[in-house]
């Protein structure tokens, strides 16, 4: 019954709704004023010698009344050209004005209703569909990549359909989650089911509107306790008023990867092996008697020369299509999109496909009800190489591209018979090795369902006075079932399924005052409240033994052995009180203030409500009387805010006093028995507390064709949710409490110029650059935390250490080689033993500057279109390199082995533990994409009004001195504390597109 | 004008009657914060289901994968520090060597931290059962009895590995109770030997496999007291058990090998063992850990053909060649048959020899110069033909089974008495059935002195226990350090073992707590 809460209460509401019905009211005039067909909210309109006046709505809708025949209504928005219209005897009054400049009128999507850009007084960066069109992207966040400032985009991996993570202004969280809060269409998203569920590359790009990125707190508050790691705003499309508009895209791809690694050959391999025991035969470290054995092994097994990633790689192809339609009367209008997209990977049995549809419907109820309503579905499917979507950890030989670049050269993929080659023939073969054969037989697969509603009624209940309610549900189901096949050595024919169900309720309330109290000041009021809930069940089962391998996870009733299945139903709630308030004299001086009262379940009792004010103040100077009209400063705002956001993002029930059900064989013998494992609560959990301030200028002339916006801020984080270390003797390892503190601080650059070099060219630039630093201010009494190190195989560890940043890795520093070609070590605690205790901070992950340079050339019918993005300063971990360049013989080397270890030995070999030296710079500057696009001329084409034919190339070109695969790699999921590790990563791929766009 | 104003307070008063109603119905209902949680059960208080779930709980941490501890840990790590032992590669070769800071860090700190997982778990049970007044007194005895067991047990694990160690007899409930001080050996002993008196006094005398009974505590209390040399008290204690076997129903079995099969639940001789089954997971990894590593010999691997594991072969060690307890061990004793594997029958029928993977430099024929040799045997007492895979086989791992008792017994007696018949009874008891029911005669010279019957029970236990990592505290507690050099092996570079025969301990103990 509990569950059923909130669909009483919409109900409740809804008939409350309705009981505020007409009401009886003098002479009035109504209508709607649009731009380009756009609905412009808040247009002010007075009559002409009087202060009586009303704003439009959301929808650009007005009514006034009290009017009389022969009176003047002025219609006036900043960056429009006044109109005015004569009342007679007609009863609607249609406005559509024309734009003034461009730009500094566009809407922009804030939490809880629009604004002008002119009017923002916080930081945001948006994106229109316009920027989606620029390159033919698969995935949102791809399309965000380079092109907003202060928001770095980090792929994990080049895997189709891989995770993404998305750091705004920095990362401030330990044991929270540093992915900002995600918020599609007015429903805020439940961090787990964004990220760990990958829930936004269920979303086709085609049907974005824009995107919005509240950085500063003062346009993050009014979200509350999940905003302080900023905000992404995602808008659909929605119909527009007309004919019916149809719209087909459909871009063809062909992909492959983009660098191969130099490996050895399988004669450099045995050339290797061999030196690698004549050395250590000559420093007494190994026996004639090893090496006899070991020559005599490669003369048993055959000398092949493989090139595995010849073997394994391919070209693959990638489509992408979408048809929509939208149209609509004035009462009602539709969007409609359905979207299908196949990604072959560049690694064999690899793919990526999704089919999206999406239908978007507004409906005028009488004349003082409006409905939006969205609906949409979608289905992924991925194919995966075996534990390399980053949230697997194991790294070597043990998973699918590992296994690629750990295989032997000098081994067969297959056999004389034809069956896979065992890919550990020699004694001194890595026990890891797998036939990557095997993992190509093997399924690794997830599937994911999602399914988003949500219905707003807008009801105006006075003018300018609208009262909003929004019921929103999406639910989502994922399955990953693992199957591995009996070619596999280790754990051969073992399946696993993993279920995955959340379904997320949101009920909101607000109401919005817009009111132009008299020429000069006028007036914006929000507040409301929300109810959102998120109940997530998750199922897991696994087993090992199949008849046959032909049946993966189909049939796991075949199975010989089956662990215990598991099952875990989580839920949480958040309760939420907002209101908002904005103020604008003269347009020149604007004033914000929001607060956010919010209760979540997952703190501790006492502890699970906590507030979030912001204030801002934007003065634009452009509108100064000082400022004369012919100046050709058209814009010249400077901005200042000041609030507190809240990260809650941790699991539930941490503060309860409660067991968690394990299984173990004791008390059995055979099979299992179900046992309690007490926990150690934290009675006093509660919020990560974010204050930023910022302040910022933005700066633009001749009509915006020169702009410039610069952004200053410095961001703390104080109760950090962190996992505190406990000695071990406690029976505990860690307990999650609130402690420490985090400063982010930096400054974003946006500039851009349009040059008009002749009637019929010109070239638009857009760049950006973000500088962050990030530095830890205080730990739990001073200690470090340090992560990673043992399970995942890296060896990497990183600290998180007071007065250093976060991400920064904490490694032993390799000094150099010996005259006999030995590594040394730096030996900071000088015992003489290279150990633990030697290790010292040396690199962070954390990039100095992220930047994106956005050219587009319109020449006639033809434009280029490039997009530059880059990162720099920062070190990524490249583990594989370990064992690529290490003395010890078992698994593949890089051809240039000897210039890290000259002189392979068993007493080298040392010189292959995870070091500093396998830190490598991966800045890079990356040609994204271009694209060169001809626009048909339609004029004549009957039924056509735009034709749109294209070729583009994605990651053309990459500037790195990075030696993995890519240098945008990120192997942990966004919630660890391990970033900037690439685990033998999936390697990212260049992309050649052709394509085509039609509107007709 | 009146008129419209009067309508438009009417409908602001609506419009703010609208948001009190939605405030209201969202915000007031406190209780939607309330947690609830559905697949975890609240522990403020227990009753006997709970109690019961919260001793499985308990022994979970020591039975399950990756903490690595009884199921692959304790065994590799301590057999190698017996002096027959070659430790083969990395770590493995540091701890045979005795070079127990430079042996991997990670490797003893999670067999730290399970132990002591498992005791904060036994804490957590005691002060529940205290402060749960619905129990019966029974329920409070029976449950107390096994906590206080299975706390005695691991702290015996931690004091005889780590020496001086934090006594932990509360449990933790927030982070400022959670640093401890080192208690002296003496107190940690005598909590240890309380703690297993109430057990005795409230277990059971039989139980489900794997779980304690009073037969479990007083053999354990027993192989305490022979620790602290109270050989009068040990002889007692191990004969009270002798003379009771059949309440407990200990009995040896007659076919050696079915002691470790990997599919039988229990037997009568099991008086305490770490049960594993034939599930990913949830077994043991002995059988992968000292499979042959040696490549495919016709085609079949040799650990496979051999029937040790179905999934990996890390051979963690060899027989050393130059231990006489080794290569003076009797070709006729069938534990030395079934534990010590020189040959492998292949599927086709073919015998073939082993090789074993460790090679050392050593002057072994004593000529004075160093020559490389190889190790003699490998060691296959774990052997799970059936297993699903890694940490998937099913052999159980024993911590105290019958034959311990006659050999305390045995031990005991002879430091109280010298050989008497009765101890020479109790160490045949064992010996008889490694020989099929009758063992020759002990020599003249072996029971000649009390010292001499002393060895010949020392070497006795390395017989009957090898691969049950029960050497190296044999070693300890005897003080018989020097059958290491006589094995040749090095006693560690950092000093005299002898005197500190302890790991250190585990870095992340030292730098967290606060208390030592």
């Amino acid at each position: 019954m509990k569950e059923k809460q909130p669909f009483l209460k919409f109900t409740f509401l809804f008939f409350v709704m309705l009981t505020l019905t007409g009401y009886s009211q003098d002479i009035k005039i109504k209508g709607n004023v649009q731009a380009d067909g756009i609905p412009l909210p808040g247009v002010s309109i007075v009559i002409k010698g009087t202060r009586k006046g009303t704003t439009t709505d959301f929808d650009g809708e007005y009514s006034i009344s009290g009017v009389n025949k022969g009176d003047v209504l002025i219609f006036s928005y900043i960056g429009y050209e006044t109109q005015e219209a004569t009342v007679n005897n007609q009863n609607t009054i249609n406005i559509s004005l024309i734009e003034d400049n461009s730009q500094l009128d566009e809407v922009v999507v804030v939490g809880y209703g629009v604004k002008r850009k002119a009017d923002l007084t916080g930081s945001v960066s948006s994106l229109d569909a316009k920027a989606f069109d620029l390159q033919p992207v698969t995935t949102l966040e791809e399309g965000m990549q380079g092109r907003l400032s202060g928001v770095q985009v980090v792929q994990s991996s080049g895997q189709p359909g891989a995770g993404t993570s998305i750091r705004i202004r920095g990362v401030a969280s330990l044991a929270g989650s540093s992915e900002p809060l995600f918020v599609i269409d007015g429903i805020p998203q439940f961090n787990s089911d964004v990220r760990e569920a990958n829930g936004l590359s269920t979303l086709d790009p085609n049907e974005i509107a824009s995107i919005e990125v509240l950085k500063d707190a003062a346009s993050t508050a009014i979200y509350g306790s999940r905003a302080a790691n900023g905000v992404v705003l995602i808008t659909t499309k929605r119909g527009k008023t007309g004919e019916p508009v149809f719209r087909f895209s459909s871009n063809l791809g062909i992909q492959s990867v983009r660098n191969k690694l130099d490996l050895m050959s399988g004669q450099e391999y045995v050339d290797f092996v061999t030196e690698y025991y004549d050395n250590s035969i000559a420093d007494g470290d190994l026996t004639q008697l090893d090496k006899d054995q070991a020559i005599q092994e490669f003369q048993n097994a055959g000398i092949a020369n493989t090139d595995w990633q010849d073997e394994l790689f391919r070209s693959a192809i990638r489509q992408n299509h979408s048809i929509s339609v939208s149209g609509g009367s004035e009462t009602s209008k539709y969007f409609v999109s359905l979207s299908y997209l196949d990604q072959e990977g560049a690694v064999l049995d690899t793919d990526f496909n999704r089919v999206a549809l999406r239908v978007n419907l507004d409906n005028n109820i009488g004349s003082r009800v409006k409905l939006a309503t969205q609906l949409s579905g979608s289905r992924t499917f991925q194919n995966r190489f075996v534990g390399n979507d980053g949230t697997n950890n194991t790294g070597g030989g043990k998973n699918g591209i590992g296994s690629i670049l750990a295989a032997e050269p000098s081994i067969a993929p297959r056999d004389a018979d034809g069956n896979l080659s065992d890919v550990r023939p020699y004694s001194f073969s890595s026990v890891e090795n797998q036939n990557p054969f095997g993992y190509v037989e093997a399924t690794d697969q997830r599937e994911a369902y999602r399914f988003q509603g949500n219905v707003e009624a807008r009801i105006q209940l006075l003018e300018g006075l609208t009262n909003t309610v929004r019921f929103g549900a999406t639910y989502n189901n994922a399955d990953i079932g693992v199957y591995l096949p009996s070619s596999l050595l280790i754990t051969p024919q073992q399946a696993s399924i993993q279920s995955r169900k959340d379904l997320n309720l949101l009920v909101e309330n607000f109401v919005t005052y817009n009111k132009q109290i008299n020429d000069n000041i006028n007036l914006n009021l929000v507040g409301g409240v929300a109810y959102q809930n998120e109940i997530s069940d998750r199922f897991s089962i696994s087993g090992q033994g199949l008849p046959d391998d032909n049946l993966t996870i189909n049939a796991l009733q075949a199975l010989e052995t089956v662990s215990p299945p598991e099952t875990n139903k989580v839920e949480q709630t958040l309760n939420s009180v907002f209101g908002r308030v904005n103020i604008s004299i003269k347009g020149r001086y604007l004033f914000n203030a929001s607060v956010r009262r919010d209760g979540a379940s997952q703190f501790a009792k006492g502890n699970k409500h906590a507030t979030f004010p912001a204030a801002s103040l934007g003065w634009r100077i452009s509108e100064e009387e000082f400022i004369s009209d012919e100046s050709t400063i058209s814009n010249l705002k400077l901005r200042a805010s000041w609030g507190q956001s809240g990260n809650q993002a941790i699991l539930p029930y941490q503060s309860l006093t409660i067991g968690e059900s394990v299984n173990t064989p004791q008390g059995n013998g055979i099979g299992l028995n179900s046992g309690l494992a007490p926990n150690l609560p934290n009675k006093n959990l509660t919020w990560e507390t974010s204050t930023q301030t910022n302040l910022g200028l933005d700066f633009g002339f001749a009509d915006q064709k020169y702009r410039f916006s610069f952004d200053w801020y410095t961001k703390t984080t104080e109760d950090l949710l962190a996992n505190i270390l406990l000695p071990l003797s406690s029976g505990f390892s860690s307990i999650i409490s609130n402690v420490g503190e985090i400063r982010n601080r930096g400054f974003e650059i946006t500039a851009g110029v349009d040059i008009p070099v002749s009637d019929d060219f010109e070239i638009l630039v857009d760049a950006n650059l973000s500088s962050n630093k990030n530095e830890v201010i205080k730990t739990n009494d001073g200690e470090d935390i340090i992560t990673g190190g043992s399970n995942d195989r890296t060896g990497a560890t990183l600290i998180v250490r007071e007065g250093e940043s976060l991400s920064s890795f904490y490694m032993i520093k390799f000094l150099g080689n010996d005259e006999n070609g030995n590594p040394i070590f730096e030996d900071v605690d000088e015992n003489g033993v290279i150990d633990g205790a030697d290790r010292q901070i040396v690199g962070s992950s954390l990039p100095d500057f992220v930047y994106g340079i956005n050219l587009t050339a319109n020449y006639k019918r033809l434009s280029l279109g490039m997009n530059w993005q880059g990162v720099s300063g920062l070190t990524v971990h490249n583990s594989r390199l370990s064992s690529f360049v290490g003395a010890n013989p078992g698994s593949n080397k890089r051809s240039d082995l000897r210039d890290f270890t000259p002189r392979p030995s068993v007493a080298s070999a040392i010189g292959g533990r995870q070091s500093d030296r396998f830190l490598e710079n991966a800045s890079y500057l990356r040609l994204k994409n271009i694209k060169l696009n001809y626009a048909f001329p339609t004029e004549k084409m009957k039924g056509i009004s735009n034709l749109n034919v294209y070729v583009s190339a994605q990651n053309l070109i990459t500037i790195t001195d990075y030696s993995g695969y890519d240098p945008e790699v990120n192997s942990f999921s966004g919630g660890d504390l391990r970033q900037g590790v690439d685990l033998s990563s999936y390697p990212s791929v260049r992309t050649l597109t052709l394509g085509f766009n039609l509107t007709f | 004008m009146i008129n419209n104003i009067k309508v438009k307070t009417k409908t602001l008063l609506r419009a703010i009657l609208f948001v009190f109603v939605g405030l209201s119905t969202f915000v007031s209902c406190e209780d939607q914060l309330e947690e609830a949680p559905e697949s975890l059960i609240s522990l403020e208080s227990i009753n006997e289901n709970t109690m019961e779930s919260l001793i499985l709980g308990m022994y979970e941490s020591i039975t399950r994968e990756r903490n690595r501890s009884f199921e692959s840990r304790y065994l590799r790590l301590l057999e190698l520090q017996a002096e027959y032992q070659w430790g083969r590669g990395g770590t493995r070769t540091r701890l045979s060597n005795y070079d127990f800071n430079g042996a991997s860090l990670s490797d003893k700190q999670t067999m730290w931290s399970s132990f002591y997982k498992s005791i904060g778990r036994a804490n957590v049970l005691i002060s529940l059962i205290n402060t749960t007044e619905d129990l019966s007194e029974s329920s409070k005895n029976l449950g107390g009895g096994e906590a206080r067991f299975f706390r005695a047990v691991m702290h015996y694990q931690l004091v005889r590995i780590w020496g001086q160690v934090p006594l932990r007899l509360e449990p933790v409930k927030d982070a400022s109770q959670a640093d401890l001080a080192l208690s002296s050996i003496d107190n940690i002993y005598a909590s240890i030997i309380a703690d297993l008196q109430f057990a005795e006094d409230n277990l059971p005398a039989t139980a489900d496999p794997g779980r304690a009974t009073a037969g479990s505590a007083k053999t354990f209390l027993a192989d305490v007291y022979l620790t602290r040399k109270e050989y009068q008290l040990a002889k007692d204690k191990a004969k009270e058990i002798i003379d009771n076997a059949a309440t407990y129903g200990y009995e040896l079995v007659s076919d050696f090998s079915s002691l470790f099969s990997p599919t039988a639940p229990t037997n009568s001789e099991d008086v305490f063992s770490i049960k594993f089954a034939q599930i990913i997971g949830f077994g043991n990894f002995h059988t992968d850990a000292w499979a042959m590593r040696e490549p495919r010999v016709n085609g079949v691997r040799l650990g496979v053909a051999a029937g040790f594991s179905t999934a990996s072969a890390f051979e963690s060690g060899n027989a050393n060649p130059a231990s006489t307890f080794i290569t003076g061990w009797d070709d006729a004793d069938i534990r030395k048959q079934y534990t010590l594997v020189d040959k492998v029958t292949l599927p086709d029928g073919t015998e073939v020899d082993v090789i074993p993977q460790v090679t050392r430099d050593i002057d072994l024929d004593g000529d004075g110069t160093v020559e490389t040799e190889r190790g003699l045997y490998t060691f296959g007492k774990y052997r799970d033909p059936g297993s699903p895979g890694e940490f998937g086989s099913g052999n159980d791992f024993y911590l105290m089974r019958y034959a311990d008792v006659f050999l305390i017994y045995a031990e005991a007696e002879n430091q109280l008495n010298g050989p008497t018949q009765s101890a020479i009874d109790a160490i045949n008891v064992v010996r008889d059935r490694a020989y099929n029911g009758s063992a020759p005669d002990l020599l003249p010279e072996e029971i000649a002195s009390k010292e001499a019957f002393d060895d010949r029970i020392f070497t006795e236990r390395g017989y009957e226990f090898v691969q049950e990592s029960k050497r190296w505290f044999d070693i300890v507690r005897t003080n018989r350090f020097s059958i290491i050099s006589d094995a040749l092996k090095p006693l560690g570079p950092n000093g005299d073992i002898a005197t500190n025969p302890y790991w250190p301990l585990p870095a992340l103990e030292t730098s967290v707590n606060g208390g030592l």
